[in-house]
């Protein structure tokens, strides 16, 4: 029996619906020109033009296209963790300063995956934070708030 | 200017302590970077892409270039070893490399690859110095319709070639275009796609995007997947290394054959090394008497690949120096540092900045010495650095990707930018969407677009002056060619859907 490639189908709509948002949001707030005198507006017009149609024909193939692909596997935790960590980081090395933001970033990053033991993360963050001090305000003298 | 003369400048610059000196950090980081697996090329350059901001611009092209060719060789080690590519252009070497290590030949093979990334680098490099002026030549000619044409071709050909279907790799470019248009439009100094915010006035940051999405994607896709693993470490002796007569004679003519098509697949853009690697493969298994033994430790099956790889390597930079247009997304980046040093790219570069670019190439050769040097004797190190657990390793990846990004512009709201480009990425990996082409379209869509509006107002918005000009109706031409090319496997599922 065929299937249908529901991953496919639904990436291209949503990408189809942005497409179609962009080239809205760039026709009301800039100028597009002519052709031949051409305005900020249109490049941006054509290429949500271009992500309306190409995110469609993606989604009409993907209905059409009998088989599925590989299930899909999104690994949740290390991707929420590696991405909250880096978010961590821009937050803390504003309010505070360097070390704090790394031993966040490593500390929170240690998490995402199972086999490290907290020690070890523990011991890691403390490492990386004297090795990034070495680096980047000693030896490159960057010039970062530490704490 | 003759081309002695040409070289000695090159000479000149290359042999510099300063540049020596970036080109060793270069081609060290590269190999550290392409032994570990589930760091790819472009993170590995797109992670050191900050240093080189502190350099003078020779030495930046000199270490980028560097880690991109040091990657291969580097990538190979765990292809071997572990049967894990380090690099994805490594991955044809698993087929015969991995057989040969558990054979107990794991350092013949290790040796022979390093022979061949040298044998085949150097084949690239000497293309590239003899064809690279006299394109540039031709080049100072076109106009922006030709530019158009060619930037169309490139990200056309990418989207095609790399992996997976032609809608998704267009949607990629597509994005990539867009979000090239954030920033103050060239023409106008309007402020697009800002939504008031002041960090987002020059653009989005190339370092930001390049770490979010295949930094930050690579890393989170390769936890709990990628580990460790175990190394047989007599075959990594220097006595051990040594290939036998028979192994020499049977590599000959495939690292022969595997640099030309290596060298031909490197200049074409959206191919690149990976798929060089595999059409060598390939080619050597149809045209050997006994192609029962490739995926069986066959040497042809690791020395064709490894040539091809690095002779494509060297050669992806003639259209790159050549016309300022970049073939793939690493070549991409490099332009990317060319432009962050205030230097244009296109064919005015090699006359006007001449120790630039014969610079640079020289110092290709003496990277390919120094990664010889630190790929045989140096074996031990790389293989000890392979045993690091990946769950150590990554927390540190992710606090480099951190403080480098930060460190560009001391900006937060950069390093804000790579989570976001890390969801995007990684979930556009998810759904089997291709990122290099985002790349791509990212460095070459401004450029597109300037030269694009400039055709038109030149040809008052006739668009007929695209065909007109030969040069750029021959590549448009091209350019159909591959899209229906790339068209064929949807049609034919319309077909089967009526």
């Amino acid at each position: 029996m065929s299937q249908r490639n529901y991953q496919d189908a639904a990436s291209g709509l949503l990408i189809a619906v942005f497409g179609v948002a962009v080239s809205l949001y760039a026709v009301n707030q800039y100028n597009i020109g002519s052709i031949q005198r051409m305005g900020p507006g249109m490049f941006p017009v054509a290429m949500g033009v271009g992500l309306g149609v190409l995110g469609a024909l993606l989604a009409l193939f993907a209905w059409l296209r009998p088989g599925l692909r590989d299930g899909m596997s999104v690994q949740w935790r290390p991707a929420l963790l590696v991405l909250g960590a880096i978010g961590f980081f821009a937050l803390a090395v504003t309010f505070s300063g360097l070390i704090p933001a790394v031993l966040g970033v490593v500390l929170i990053s240690a998490l995402a995956d199972s086999k490290t033991r907290p020690r070890q993360a523990l011991l890691l963050a403390t490492a990386l934070a004297v090795l990034a001090y070495l680096i980047f305000q000693l030896a490159l003298d960057m010039n970062f708030d530490l704490f | 200017m003759s081309f002695v003369d040409n070289l000695l400048i090159g000479m000149e610059t290359a042999f510099s302590w300063y540049n020596l000196f970036y080109c060793f950090v270069g081609v060290f980081m590269g190999t550290l970077l392409g032994v570990i697996p589930g760091i790819g090329v472009l993170a590995a350059i797109s992670m050191l892409f900050p240093m080189t901001f502190h350099l003078e611009p020779t030495a930046a092209l000199i270490m980028l270039a560097g880690i991109w060719y040091g990657t291969s060789y580097g990538g190979s080690t765990a292809s071997i070893l572990l049967n894990v590519p380090g690099t994805p252009s490594s991955a044809v070497t698993c087929l015969d490399g991995y057989p040969m290590a558990q054979q107990g030949r794991g350092g013949v093979a290790l040796l022979m690859t390093t022979v061949a990334s040298f044998f085949g680098g150097s084949f690239g490099i000497i293309l590239l110095m003899s064809l690279a002026s006299t394109i540039s030549h031709y080049a100072l000619s076109f106009s922006s319709a030709e530019y158009f044409a060619l930037m169309l071709l490139g990200l056309v050909a990418a989207s095609n070639i790399s992996g997976g279907s032609l809608l998704k790799g267009l949607i990629m470019v597509a994005f990539g275009i867009l979000f090239g248009t954030v920033g103050s439009d060239i023409y106008t100094g309007t402020r697009r796609f800002d939504f008031g915010v002041l960090d987002l006035a020059d653009g989005i940051n190339l370092v930001a995007l390049a770490m979010g999405l295949f930094g930050v994607a690579e890393v989170i896709a390769s936890i709990g997947k990628v580990d460790g693993g175990q190394v047989d470490r007599n075959s990594l002796r220097l006595a051990a290394m040594k290939p036998t007569r028979d192994d020499l004679r049977r590599s000959w003519l495939p690292m022969l054959r595997g640099s030309s098509i290596g060298s031909f697949f490197g200049t074409l853009p959206g191919t690149g090394p990976s798929i060089a690697a595999f059409l060598a493969y390939a080619t050597e298994r149809r045209i050997a008497r006994e192609p029962e033994r490739f995926g069986k430790g066959a040497i042809e099956g690791i020395v064709a690949p490894e040539a091809a790889n690095n002779a494509a390597d060297q050669t992806a930079f003639i259209p790159t120096m050549a016309l300022g247009i970049p073939g793939s997304a690493t070549m991409a980046l490099m332009l990317g540092a060319l432009m962050i040093h205030g230097i244009a790219p296109g064919p005015q570069l090699m006359t006007e900045q001449p120790s630039l670019f014969w610079g640079l190439v020289v110092s290709f050769w003496i990277g390919n010495v120094l990664l010889v040097i630190l790929n045989v004797p140096l074996i031990g190190l790389w293989v000890r650095l392979l045993m690091v657990p990946y769950h150590l390793l990554f927390p540190a990846v992710l606090m480099f990707v951190c403080i480098g990004t930060y460190s560009v512009n001391h900006s937060a709201f950069d390093v804000l930018v790579v989570t976001l480009f890390g969801a995007f990425g990684y979930a556009m990996r998810v759904l089997g969407f291709p990122a290099a082409p985002l790349l791509l379209g990212f460095v070459l869509g401004p450029m597109m677009e300037e030269h694009f509006r400039r055709a038109m107002l030149l040809s008052r918005g006739d668009f007929m002056t695209f065909v007109e000009r030969p040069i750029s109706a021959t590549v448009l031409a091209f350019t159909v060619l591959v899209l229906l090319l790339g068209l064929r496997p949807l049609l034919r599922v319309f077909r089967k859907a009526a």
